[in-house]
């Protein structure tokens, strides 16, 4: 047997290309040349690592993976909501300064680019409504009412994941990293609910067929070896989580402190039609994990779900900012292939059983 | 609050305003679903009506029908199908279609044919099949099958069985019909074939024996899938034949599309084909007449047009133009990629929206909405779209309208953008209007011709200046109509050069030719040829300025400026001019002259090299304020000659502008002020020196009138004391000698006054004569004997041993050496001693006048010759005179080619005047005798004289004088009275002023002369002009002699005697 695993999404992005895009506008065409050559040794490295299912590192997201598909809008301006980490560093969301709303680019157009290299399945990551849901200001914009603007967000998000599906993603992963931070934020879970709301509004949408292949990702939100809700606690979020109409979760769990707990957790939350894969690997820990700890960590994990309902990933992905070159190529590819190597391990046993 | 938490708190109030706008999402989404539930509830309930309708019509029906599933189970029948084959209806329950067939074949004569015919459409799953049953007992069925799809999906096989026994029975009486129908078949170009009831074949005609290959009698009976062997064209299954359908329908049957005939031979052909049910007169069905014909080559036009659409759905995906279809109410139904990415949307973004929604312009998509709707066509309809990204591309809209049955299905719109060619021809709209406006407007003539030299181009301007309308040149060789004659064949071949090398050396060049009017005259031109940047042959534009005006102008020019340079050639000063920005090209013939250097040296700033350097940079500025502002420079600076002298010079430079008051040069000139300066300096000397001339003449006024008051009073006295002193002869005598000696004073300052005046306007004359200088010394020391006895001075004279001689006027060199002796007699304190030295020195002689007196300052020393100039003017320090004697011994002196000068020691130390004069060489035979001596005779007779003088007194006084010298006289005061006077006295002598009222002294002269009592009368000229000229005049009036007033007696009394002598 098999047990299925699958990366989140990024890769850091060759400093070349990082150093070319603070230097200008990532969107120049100029930079093309940089950006296909990042997706190509990307994925050639990808498939090295034997993983079944790849991504392009989302090379092109030359701004993060949260405001991809908004950065550049005229109707924003810069100075909307700021994520703390636990570092000390934040991150900065745009504002939306005046209706329609309408994505600047969809992360369908990174898959094609990829489907021309990849030789095994490519997964492509999206941002969650609820996510992008922080760019409308408190105050309502004139002329552009909160409501048009949560109708035109789900159509938007529709449309993109809808566009992934029909040009054969693998999966069609939706991050959702803001969920332990609504948790954070709001310690009552009315936020939380609210964004399981929204979310659940997009993904009723499709079809019981489509949401097999569309999963849901969290995690306490990494960036620069660091995290903005590590904090909180799963007990909080995962409940709420596998409300979601999706069919596959990713939940970081390499990082956590209480594993057996989490799992316990999931067990007790998780429906027939899901299946959860475990985080494996922590991006944000330097060290690359051996197989055989990552076999134990899913030999673990099988003891509360079931086999069939199981499969394995990273804890988030290596560089969600593109900017962000705390982890080397070297390091996110090792780790991967550790990943492949400690799933396959733990088929073998699992199977044999 | 930390900015962190205020942040936490912003993000927390936004997400609970987003909750709320989530939360009402989701009541419409499951509003919406509780629509969509009671939506599926009304669409079941709608469903069980159906089905109860549909088994309501099934049992309704005279066809037996069974249903079952792909797999053959048994999902429905009706009654006429358990009656038709008389089965028990229990055995209908949970069965499988082939065991009720098993149980149906038991009423053939071949049951396990009909059971093979079941199991193989079973096998093949056919969409339909059919077979006619004949069974045992004579009743025929018709077996009819067809799988049925619900929503795409095969649901399973609906059997249908139509007991058509008594059709079977009709088929019979048809055949009689059949033989004539045959005939008539047989001559129609379309292959035909009657079938009975049964489907079998009746009859065919020549043309259905051609196609199937049958001939009919082979035919005849067989079943028509036989003869009409008709296979799908892409399957290759059978077909079933569209008169079965039509005998079982009752209905006219068209063939099913890609069919084709199989001969039997083999061959095969594309038919078309229809087929209809034969009906007896009372409506029954009897037959079939099947009808077809050969579509090979129809067919394949067809396969042709279906190549074409699917090229044509090929060009939809592939064209390079955008393509998108609108459906009812503007709805886009359908677009291509070119027209995606043309926008930037992707297909889920742009299909299913309506139109309007990505249409710029309101009235635009309203209009193309309207004529959408009313199904009419956009023929290249212009219209702008909105891309993704907020950009706006012009594009051109062309649109069919595609109808079915005559309803209005979508319209193709064809999207071109002409984003790019607009703004193009915007640009080129733009480049033409301006190229029209400057060509219409032109004031230059534009003349474009093309490679043969044609004219293509003739604009306004041109016309004007050329005589040419354009609509007469348009066309014709531009050498015959503007190029003069001599030129035309330069033309052509450099035309031709360029043609075969591309080298043109006219091209882009200013030239000035002469070009031809249309009235025959030349005239010049300023012209410069382009060629036009164009695909193809070239085309040439010439830009021509008629030149005339300015030829002249510049020859006016030229001739200004040669009068010009003719002009500041001969002016005495030095000139120059400059282009505008100073730079000097030309200097005039006294510039190089004056400065000894050359052009080259001085062209451009080279003239700073004259320039004195301390000068220079103020001249540099000044020079440079004028370039900038165009204003006239005007200073005063040093040049330096060729000598190396550096001389004042006037610089003025005026700028030279043209019509619009911008300067063209400038021209400059230098005036030497050299002898400009001197003469101010001398002016301004000689106002010093008339200033002072004025003060001493003023002081002079002063002095003479105190030296003239100073005689008067003691001749009054003496006057006096005659009339007091009647009989004492001795107080006469005295006051007499007084008033002699003060008369004399008088008379000597007038005369010195009236010499000095004369020598001044040089109206004196020198009487020179060979004289001993020892006789003038003499003459001199007793004219001033009384002076220097009234001081008793100590006078000492020192003659040379040997005489010396002058050539000198004895009496003016006497008044010289006597001057010097009175001088310093006035100016030696009593007993002060005067010595008067001669001594020769070669060629020369010095007389030297010494004193021991009050000497002159050294100041006054080098003006004591001037004019009125006197040592002490104080009254009390006075010593008299009028200040004019040095100024008479200088001049006079110097008359006689001498010289004066004066030393002094100083004040109190005496005073030494030296004159020096040449001296006549003594020559022994040269002696002059000298003149007899003539002496008063003495006068025995008695003379008759008449005075004649205006002023009574002094004509009564010299009477009464002659009167007591024993004359007989008589006296008058006019000229007429004189002339009377002398008529009647008959005097001997006449003393006649000049000045007479009346008549004039010389006209009574010459009235009295022209008279024979007067020719021999003695006629003495009495005036106070004393002259030459006056002596000339007098004489010339017949006077024998004359006096200068104050007459002295004595003198008049020689004179007399003289001319009396003179007469005898």
């Amino acid at each position: 047997m098999t047990i299925p695993t699958e990366p989140i999404g990024s890769i850091p992005r060759p400093l070349e290309l990082v150093e070319a895009v603070a230097k200008m506008d990532g969107a120049d065409p100029a930079l093309d040349s940089l950006y296909d050559e990042a997706i190509r040794d990307t994925i050639r490295r990808f498939e090295a690592t034997g993983s079944p299912v790849i991504t392009d590192g989302e090379q092109r997201k030359y701004h993060n993976f949260w405001t991809y598909c908004v950065h550049g809008l005229p109707n924003t301006a810069p100075d909307g909501f700021q994520i703390p980490f636990a570092a000390g560093h934040t991150r900065r969301m745009p504002r939306l300064t005046g209706g329609p709303f309408r994505y600047k680019r969809h992360a369908d157009s990174y898959l094609d680019v990829a489907m021309r290299y990849a030789r095994v399945p490519v997964k492509q990551a999206v941002i969650s409504p609820s996510a992008l849901s922080l760019m409308y200001p408190s105050e309502e914009i004139p002329g552009y009412s909160r409501e048009q603007f949560i109708d035109d967000l789900l159509r938007e998000h529709e449309t993109e994941v809808r566009a992934c599906l029909r040009k054969r993603a693998h999966k069609v992963q939706i991050d959702f990293t803001e969920g332990r931070l609504a948790v954070k934020i709001d310690p009552s879970g009315n936020l939380l609910h609210s964004f399981i709301d929204l979310n659940n509004l997009a993904l009723s949408r499709f079809s019981a067929e489509d949401r097999k292949r569309i999963g849901v990702h969290t995690c306490p939100g990494g960036d620069r070896d660091s995290t903005h809700s590590s904090d909180v606690d799963y007990s909080k979020l995962l409940p709420s989580l596998f409300e979601l109409k999706a069919g596959n979760f990713y939940i970081a769990l390499a990082g956590e402190q209480d594993r057996v707990r989490v799992l316990k957790i999931i067990r007790d939350c998780i429906k027939a039609d899901q299946r959860v894969f475990i985080g494996v690997v922590a991006p944000i820990d330097p060290r690359i994990e051996s197989p055989e700890e990552i076999r134990d960590r899913i030999l673990e994990a099988a003891a509360y779900i079931p086999i069939e309902q199981l499969g394995t990933t990273d804890d988030c992905g290596f560089s969600p900012f593109c900017d962000d070159t705390s982890t080397s190529r070297d390091t996110a590819f090792a780790k991967i292939r550790a990943r492949v190597l400690g799933t396959a391990l733990a088929a073998d046993i699992l199977g044999g059983g | 609050m930390s900015a962190r938490d205020d942040e936490a708190a912003r993000l927390q109030s936004v997400a609970l305003e987003n909750a709320r706008s989530i939360l009402q999402a989701r009541l419409r989404a499951e509003e919406e679903l509780v629509r969509a539930k009671e939506s599926l509830e009304l669409k079941t309930r709608e469903l069980a009506y159906s089905l109860a309708m549909m088994h309501a019509t099934l049992e309704s029906t005279t066809d037996g029908i069974l249903m079952a599933d792909s797999n053959g189970q048994v999902t429905g029948f009706n009654e006429t199908f358990v009656q038709m084959w008389r089965l028990p209806r229990e055995f209908m329950d949970f069965r499988g279609h082939l065991q009720i067939a098993k149980a149906i074949s038991q009423n053939f004569n071949d049951p396990q044919r009909f059971l093979g015919r079941i199991e193989e459409i079973y096998a093949t799953s056919p969409p339909e099949s059919y077979d006619l049953l004949e069974l045992i007992d004579g009743r025929v069925f018709e077996r009819f099958s067809r799988i049925q799809f619900v929503e795409d999906r095969n649901v399973g096989r609906v059997w249908s069985l139509r007991d058509i026994t008594a059709h079977r029975q009709a088929q019979e009486a048809l055949a009689n019909q059949s033989e004539r129908l045959r005939v008539t078949l047989a001559s129609i170009g379309d292959a035909v074939i009657t079938t009975d009831t049964q489907g079998r074949v009746a009859s065919l005609n020549e043309m259905a024996e051609s196609l199937t290959g049958w001939i009919e009698a082979e035919a005849a009976g067989q079943p028509l899938e036989t003869v009409f062997h008709i296979v799908n064209e892409t399957t290759r299954n059978p077909v079933e034949s569209p008169a079965i359908k039509a005998l079982r329908e009752g209905v006219v049957v068209g063939l099913a599309n890609h069919t084709v005939l199989i001969a039997k031979d083999g061959t095969e052909r594309g038919i078309d084909d229809s087929a209809a049910p034969i009906r007896s007169s009372d409506g029954e069905v009897i037959g079939c007449v099947l009808v077809f014909r050969d579509i090979t080559e129809h067919r394949r036009a067809e396969q042709a047009l279906h190549r074409s659409e699917r090229d044509l759905s090929d060009f939809f995906a592939n064209a390079s133009i955008g393509l998108h279809w609108v459906g009812p109410g503007g709805i886009i139904l359908r677009a291509n990629q070119t027209e995606l990415d043309l926008l930037g949307y992707s297909r889920e973004e742009y299909v299913g929206r309506h139109l309007a929604e990505f249409h710029v312009d309101l009235p635009v998509i309203d209009d193309i909405l309207a004529r959408l709707t009313r199904g009419d066509t956009l023929n290249e309809y212009p219209a702008r779209l909105r891309c993704k990204d907020g950009s706006i591309r012009d594009v051109l809209i062309n649109s069919n309208v595609y109808f079915e049955d005559g309803k209005f299905i979508h319209t193709r719109c064809f999207t071109r953008d002409v984003t790019d060619r607009k703004r193009a021809e915007e640009a080129l709209r733009r480049s033409e209007a301006r190229k029209t406006a400057m060509f219409e407007t032109a004031l230059d003539c534009i003349i474009s011709i093309n490679h043969e030299g044609a004219i293509v181009e003739f604009n306004p301007a041109a016309e004007q200046t050329f005589g040419h309308r354009r609509e007469d040149v348009l066309g014709r060789e531009l050498a015959a109509v503007i190029i003069p004659p001599a030129y035309r064949e330069r033309h052509r071949k450099g035309l031709a050069l360029y043609l075969v090398t591309g080298e043109g050396p006219v091209i882009n060049q200013r030239l000035e030719l002469s070009a031809l009017r249309a009235d025959g005259t030349e005239f010049p031109v300023e012209l410069t040829v382009t060629r036009i940047p164009v695909d193809g042959p070239p085309l040439f534009t010439a830009y021509l300025r008629d030149i005339t005006l300015r030829k002249q102008a510049e020859e006016e020019l030229r001739e200004r400026e040669r009068q010009f340079e003719t002009l500041a050639e001969s002016i005495p000063q030095l000139a120059w001019m400059a282009n505008p920005d100073g730079h000097i090209f030309w200097y005039n013939r006294r510039w190089y002259e004056y400065t000894g250097t050359t052009l080259e040296q001085m062209q451009g700033w080279g003239w700073q090299e004259v320039h004195d350097p301390d000068v220079l940079p103020s001249v540099l500025e000044k020079w440079k304020g004028s370039i900038a502002t165009g204003t006239p420079f005007d200073m005063v600076f040093p040049l330096r000659g060729a000598d190396g002298v550096f001389r004042p010079f006037l610089t003025r430079v005026v700028p030279v502008k043209n019509l619009e008051e911008r300067v063209t040069r400038w021209f400059g000139t230098n005036t030497d002020i050299s002898e400009q300066r001197r003469a101010e300096e001398q002016l301004r000397q000689l106002a010093a020196d008339l200033s002072e001339s004025d003060h001493r003449k003023d002081e002079f006024l002063a002095m003479l009138a105190h030296e003239l008051r100073n005689p008067l009073a003691p001749i009054r006295n003496a006057l006096q004391i005659v009339q007091l002193s009647k009989g004492d002869e001795q107080a006469v005598q005295t006051a007499s000698e007084m008033m002699d000696r003060q008369i004399r004073h008088m008379v000597r300052l007038v005369d010195d006054l009236l010499d000095v005046s004369r020598i001044s306007r040089g109206k004196i004359d020198l009487r020179r004569e060979r004289v001993e200088l020892a006789s003038i010394i003499h003459q001199a020391v007793e004219s001033s004997r009384p002076a220097i006895e009234s001081g008793q001075h100590q006078l000492t004279v020192t003659l040379p041993p040997t005489p010396v001689y002058l050539n000198a006027d004895p009496v003016r060199l006497a008044q010289v050496f006597s001057n010097l002796l009175n001088n310093a007699s006035k100016y030696s304190e009593p007993k002060g001693r005067i010595s008067l030295t001669v001594e020769q020195n070669g060629s020369e002689v010095t007389v030297s006048v010494k004193d021991t007196g009050m000497g002159i300052p050294s100041g006054m020393l080098p003006k004591i010759f001037e004019m009125f100039t006197q040592v002490n003017t104080s009254l009390e320090r006075s010593q008299g005179g009028l200040g004019i004697g040095l100024t008479l011994v200088e001049r006079l002196v110097a008359m006689h080619g001498g010289s004066v000068s004066a030393l002094s020691e100083g004040p109190g130390r005496g005073s030494e005047f030296v004159v020096r004069l040449p001296i006549m060489i003594e020559t022994p035979n040269t002696q002059q005798p000298s003149e007899p001596i003539v002496s008063e005779p003495t006068r025995k007779t008695p003379r008759r004289i008449l005075v004649v003088d205006d002023n009574r007194d002094s004509a009564t006084t010299l009477a009464m004088l002659l009167k007591l010298t024993g004359n007989e006289t008589q006296s008058v005061h006019d000229g007429l009275a004189a002339v009377e006077t002398a008529e009647t006295f008959r005097p001997d002598v006449i003393l006649l002023d000049i000045g007479l009222p009346k008549l004039n002294g010389y006209e009574v002269a010459r009235k009295i002369r022209e008279q024979p009592w007067g020719k021999s009368m003695v006629l003495v000229a009495l005036t106070g002009w004393g002259q030459e000229e006056d002596r000339r005049k007098s004489r010339e009036a017949g006077f024998n002699g004359h006096l200068v007033k104050p007459v002295d007696l004595d003198n008049l009394m020689k004179l007399l005697a003289e001319l009396e002598t003179q007469k005898t």
